[in-house]
């Protein structure tokens, strides 16, 4: 049930989606051209969308939101293409070669491009975007980011261009194919960082153009008659099939819901999950869902703590919460129980030796407690050690989730106080991680790549460092088992260490996952070949509307 | 124009104490954002770790965040006085340009707000004061209840009978007028259900008044002793609630910009609290002053027309 | 309060006074006091002792049982964790009212010290506090409020002293003014002449005399304080779930109004009946006031 939140937020508590892949779960789908479609597609019409959030800055070099990667990508293609299942594909780069021992990509690039301001797409142009993102000018507080250990860009001839690193940088294919790395006309970057901020000057070549802007409001797009380069998985070749598309920006769920139910928008996406069903039920309605891959939403608990320092506390807290009974009412069938770090989406990285492992026992629990002297009981029932209660501190920026929420109520049962500390002061949360004054952190990361583990749980990513490393893990062992699988050539072999890791994790009860969520969008019926993209947002390209 | 000196020095005491206002409120408003915890640079950039010692170096000179309290506090007044409000952290943009572009929705929706508030209170109060006591006391309980119903319920009440269920208006604006209904009403009911004991109170103490006994004797019909004479009096006291309904219709904004996805100053607000925006907080706050200055100018000037005994006390010849 | 604008550029009007005047005209029937006061008192009890109306625990919940409709098991239902509403609902009263009292009484403190410092302090100090009090009356009251909240964080905590900020200022206005119409009466100038020494003249005879009659104001500007801690909590700044605050749950509930109306109605209905219980008392307690001192 989280909204989708910026990467602010994600840079204290829930990192955004990097990258996804994965497939449908439960119920949902996520093509509203499937089979049963019917009617062949119709050129034309106009398609309203409702999202939850509005960027602060538009230019995807810059932001760091996930929504800024969403209403960007129909203006901004990239040199790579990744399918809705994963699969890196062509894109504005036709063929790319990996040389130096993984140090150097070299890409050729279609001819046959210009963007929407007519200026021809060509090495120059890649090089103009990547010298952007790098520039200290621009403060990129993501994209830059992504690019890992870049040295340089340089044009081999006209349509073929090298991005050179200082060692071997596996993951910069999959990065070049998000919109934060999305190709811009070489005129707009010199606009300006508040021009290119503002989202009134993104030009790209993408199947559609930036139209008009409202902040607050909505912003429309136009069809880009002259595309032809879409990437062969897309459903089609050619122009988008829709004139125009608008985004409108509406904050409050009921809002939105209510908009989607009168049919004042033909789509809803951040539907919340007690409002699926409901639009599920309606019979011109359908939901389109897609489950994050990546790190699953999990309890990562400070092994550096007072309290967790012992294991035994650990593991009857492991075992304390009842997640297959909260997850189905909180999520009312729309999100999965998790057993391991990684979601079952995730290539090369699930576990499924995990599945049922460790279920929920709260006789082991009490037993476990006893041992390590929590047996007295206060008035409200919660225990106690030499008169102090047993509660467990878990910073939260801005306001706590449904989910932790019933977890709280649950773990009271088990006579275990979860104290949800909520603030919007992102300067006191992040503080208060990286000094380490918590006994557990609730968060999750969407990606496609099973390394995500190594934010977590190699040593040297510390929050302070600006790593994820909330349960202060720092075991040889586990570091020998991530590097081993980041310079292993062979997927299963890659595989072998990170079930490794992600057994460790359970046995020595440095975390609690809990469950898989999944991104869903509410769509009328008569919306045909809308499909969630890998990372779970809504591609407009394919789409059509049918009798409008 | 009878005595311009007068006028003068009033137009000039007047100027004076609207800057004091402005610059009060300035004031205040950077000195209790100072007071806002954490680094402000974390604020501009989030925490994310992906930028370095140095980056937040530059950002804090260029935010001219490394200079000493009292020269940056210097550095705000001077840009205010330019009509400058500096540089957004979040949009990267002027803060001027910001509020500029959302200024136009929310005094779009303000005005029919006040208008229809002020319609609906003048035709209660007229309906009200007759003889008969019962349509009284029906406006009058009503009149309590909207006024305790908090404006976001009231919104979200309307919002769900009229346009998810009966479908008659669209929610968010489109261009189309009907979206302004809602919104406008909730902004509405709350403020007439202020005004119309107060005009009632004004008219019916008005009717005892010796104006109203001349004006009957000459023959006027009812309903014109009652709109032109009686209701200027009765419009008075609600004068005096101006200052009140501009900051219930800015503050009302924030509410309904949000609850009916409507661009504007309120919905800007929001986001800039949540992002810890502090240039834009600034910039509407100095907004707010300004706007208030004129209304309390307008409001007197107002007065003036409709009461001709204070013309000779400003030395305004209005009307 | 003159009924005419001042043509100084001091606000128009203190908006509480205003607004007060405007309530207290309707002829309040002692029937519909005596059902307001006595909702109040429940109000107070469940706010006192909530246990003694819901013996149920707020916060447990109950997945299996959730979005129950009303029925005699759970007289309001259950919302979407199987919590009662009921007990969140009478349980909750502790918050909402907790919020508008304090913040009533921490602005009223904060405006007493402040108006009655402007009165005696001389013309310099009667000049900065009352600017500064005005600067703060020409900020709308949420835009303060949730200034407030940049610096003290969401929470109960943060919206009382978010509603107090601005509900102080006006207060201050009034008690400065009634502070120079009571230093000036006779038993000032009697107890001066009499050689009481000055702090004690202040504190037996000023404070009394010009608090006293601000207690009903106070009333009044409860139901607006209680209404205004909603909307905060409504916008997500104020109380956090799973407090079991009217508007954070109104909040929750809003988006299970097509499934379960009863998780956002309820609360709303408390909220509504609340302001309007103390709003009728309040003008009944002022117009008794009004009365006694014009016989």
């Amino acid at each position: 049930m989280h909204p989708r939140r910026t990467v602010r937020t994600a840079a204290l508590l829930l990192p955004l989606v990097v990258a996804a892949a994965g497939c449908s779960l439960g119920g949902g789908d996520d093509d509203t051209s499937k089979p049963g479609a019917g009617a062949a597609p119709r050129s034309g019409g106009s398609l309203t969308y409702a999202t939850d959030q509005e960027p602060d800055c538009w230019d995807p070099h810059v932001s760091a939101q996930d929504v800024t990667s969403f209403v960007q990508r129909p203006v901004f293609d990239s040199l790579v293409y990744q399918t809705p299942d994963g699969t890196l594909e062509p894109w504005l780069a036709s063929s790319w070669t990996i040389g130096d021992g993984g140090k150097t990509y070299t890409f050729s690039l279609r001819k046959d491009v210009t963007f929407t301001d007519g200026t021809r797409f060509d090495a120059a142009a890649v090089k103009a975007n990547f010298d952007h993102i790098t520039a200290k000018a621009t403060q990129s507080q993501y994209a830059a980011g992504i690019l890992g250990p870049y040295v340089s860009t340089t044009v081999v001839d006209p349509y073929t261009v090298k991005v050179s690193f200082s060692r071997p940088y596996g993951p910069f294919l999959q990065a070049a194919s998000t919109t934060y790395l999305g190709i811009a006309s070489p005129k707009t970057l010199t606009a300006g960082a508040d021009k290119l901020c503002a989202g009134t000057d993104s030009v790209g070549t993408g199947p559609f153009i930036a139209s008009t802007y409202v902040r607050g409001q909505q912003r429309v797009y136009r069809r880009n008659p002259a595309y032809k380069w879409a990437p062969k998985d897309a459903a089609q070749s050619g122009p988008a099939r829709l004139d125009s598309v608008t985004i409108r920006f509406v904050p409050e769920p009921a809002t939105r819901v209510g908009m989607l139910n009168s049919r004042q928008v033909d789509a809803a996406g951040a539907l919340p999950a007690n409002q699926q069903t409901a639009v599920a039920r309606n019979s011109s309605l359908t939901v389109l869902s897609k489950a994050d891959p990546g790190a699953v939403d999990s309890f990562y608990l400070n092994t550096k703590s007072p309290l967790f320092s012992d294991i035994r506390v650990r593991q009857a807290f492991q075992r304390s919460i009842d997640l297959d009974a909260l997850v189905k009412s909180v999520f009312l069938g729309t999100g999965k129980r998790a057993w391991g770090l990684l979601a079952p989406t995730t290539p090369d990285g699930y576990d499924a030796a995990l599945d049922n492992s460790w279920p929920v026992d709260r006789t082991l629990a009490g037993k476990l407690l006893d041992e390590a002297g929590w047996t007295g009981r206060d008035a409200q029932g919660y225990r106690t050690k030499n008169g102090k209660r047993l509660t467990v501190r878990a910073p939260v920026y801005g306001q706590a989730t449904v989910f932790s929420q019933a977890v709280q109520g649950d773990l009271k049962k088990a006579g275990i106080q979860l104290d949800l500390e909520a603030s919007t002061d992102a300067a006191e949360v992040s503080g208060k991680l990286d000094k380490g004054q918590y006994d557990v952190v609730e968060t999750g990361w969407a990606s496609t790549n099973p390394d995500i583990l190594s934010q977590f749980y190699l040593s040297t990513n510390t929050s302070v460092g600006g790593g994820h490393n909330f349960s202060h893990v720092a075991d040889p062992q586990v570091d020998s088992w991530l590097k081993a699988a980041q310079a292993a050539t062979e997927p299963a072999d890659r595989a072998a260490d990170y079930a490794k890791v992600q057994q460790w994790a359970i046995q020595q009860a440095v975390v609690v996952p809990m469950y898989v969520e999944n991104s869903s969008v509410g769509v009328a019926k008569n919306v045909k070949g809308l499909r969630m993209s890998v990372s779970a947002w809504p591609e407009f390209y394919g789409a059509w509307v049918e009798g409008k | 124009m009878r005595r311009p000196p007068a006028l003068l020095r009033y137009a000039a005491t007047r100027l004076a104490s609207a800057v004091l206002v402005v610059w009060a409120a300035a004031t205040v408003a950077f000195l209790v954002l100072q007071l806002v915890p954490g680094d402000p640079v974390k604020a501009i950039v989030g925490s994310h770790a992906l930028v370095d010692a140095d980056q937040r170096a530059q950002i804090r000179h260029q935010y001219g965040l490394d200079q000493p309290l009292i020269v940056q506090y210097l550095h705000q007044l001077g840009r205010l006085a330019r009509g400058q409000l500096g540089d957004s952290y979040q949009l990267q943009q002027p803060v001027k340009d910001v509020l500029a572009d959302q200024l136009g929705p929310t005094a779009t929706l303000a005005l029919w707000a006040s208008l229809t508030a002020v319609a609906i209170a003048v035709v209660v109060t007229l309906l009200t004061t007759g003889r008969a006591r019962w349509p009284r006391r029906v406006a009058q309980v009503t009149e309590l209840v909207v006024v305790s119903t908090p404006a976001f319920w009231l919104g979200i009440l309307l919002l769900t009978v009229f346009s998810f269920k009966l479908g008659w208006f669209p929610v968010s604006d489109t261009g189309d007028p009907r979206s302004l209904v809602l919104p406008v009403l909730t902004l509405a009911l709350p403020i007439a259900a202020v005004l119309a004991p107060v005009l009632r109170e004004g008219l019916l103490g008005a009717l005892d008044q010796p104006f109203t006994l001349t004006a009957r004797a000459r023959g006027l019909a009812e309903h014109r002793v009652r709109s032109h004479h009686a209701l200027r009096h009765a419009a008075l006291p609600a004068l005096t609630l101006a200052g009140w309904f501009t900051g219930t219709l800015l503050g009302g904004a924030v509410v309904v910009e949000n609850v009916f996805a409507r661009p504007g100053i309120g919905r800007v607000t929001l986001q800039a609290v949540g992002d810890r925006d502090l240039p834009v907080v600034q910039g509407v706050v100095a907004l707010s002053a300004v706007v208030f200055v004129v209304v309390a100018a307008l409001v007197d000037l107002a007065a003036v027309v409709v009461d001709p005994r204070l013309r000779r006390e400003t030395g305004v010849a209005a009307a | 309060m003159t009924s005419v604008p001042s043509p100084s550029l001091a606000p128009p009007a203190v908006p509480e006074a205003a607004v007060a005047k405007a309530r207290r005209q309707l002829p309040v029937r002692s029937v519909v006091v005596a059902l307001a006061g006595l909702f109040l008192l429940l109000v107070l009890v469940a706010t006192a002792f909530p246990s003694l109306l819901a013996s149920g625990d707020p916060s447990a919940t109950d997945p299996a049982g959730a979005l129950a409709a009303p029925g005699a098991h759970h007289w309001f239902g259950t919302d979407q964790l199987g919590r009662d509403v009921f007990d969140r609902v009478v349980h909750g009263t502790r918050y909402s009212l907790a919020i508008g009292a304090a913040a009533t009484g921490v602005g009223m403190g904060a405006a007493v010290v402040w108006g009655l410092a402007a009165a005696l302090l001389g013309r310099f100090g009667d000049a900065v506090l009352m600017r500064a009090a005005d600067a703060l009356l020409a900020l709308p009251g949420l835009l303060l409020a949730l200034m407030v909240i940049l610096i003290t964080g969401k929470g109960v905590v943060g919206t009382t002293f978010a509603v107090a900020v601005g509900v102080a200022p006006g207060f201050a206005r009034v008690v400065r003014s009634q502070a120079l119409v009571v230093r000036r009466s006779g038993y000032v100038d009697a107890a001066v002449g009499l050689g009481v020494p000055r702090p004690l003249v202040v504190v037996r005879h000023i404070v009394p005399n010009t608090v006293g009659p601000l207690l009903v104001l106070a009333t009044l500007t409860l139901g607006a304080a209680i209404s205004t801690g909603a909307a905060l909590s409504y916008l997500g700044l104020g109380a956090q779930p799973p407090t079991p605050e009217w508007g954070a749950m109104l909040t929750e509930g809003q988006g299970y109004l097509d499934q379960a109306w009863w998780i956002a109605l309820f609360p709303g209905l408390l909220l509504v009946g609340t302001v309007l219980a103390v709003t009728v008392v309040g003008r009944y307690a002022q117009g008794r006031d009004e009365r006694r001192s014009v016989s």
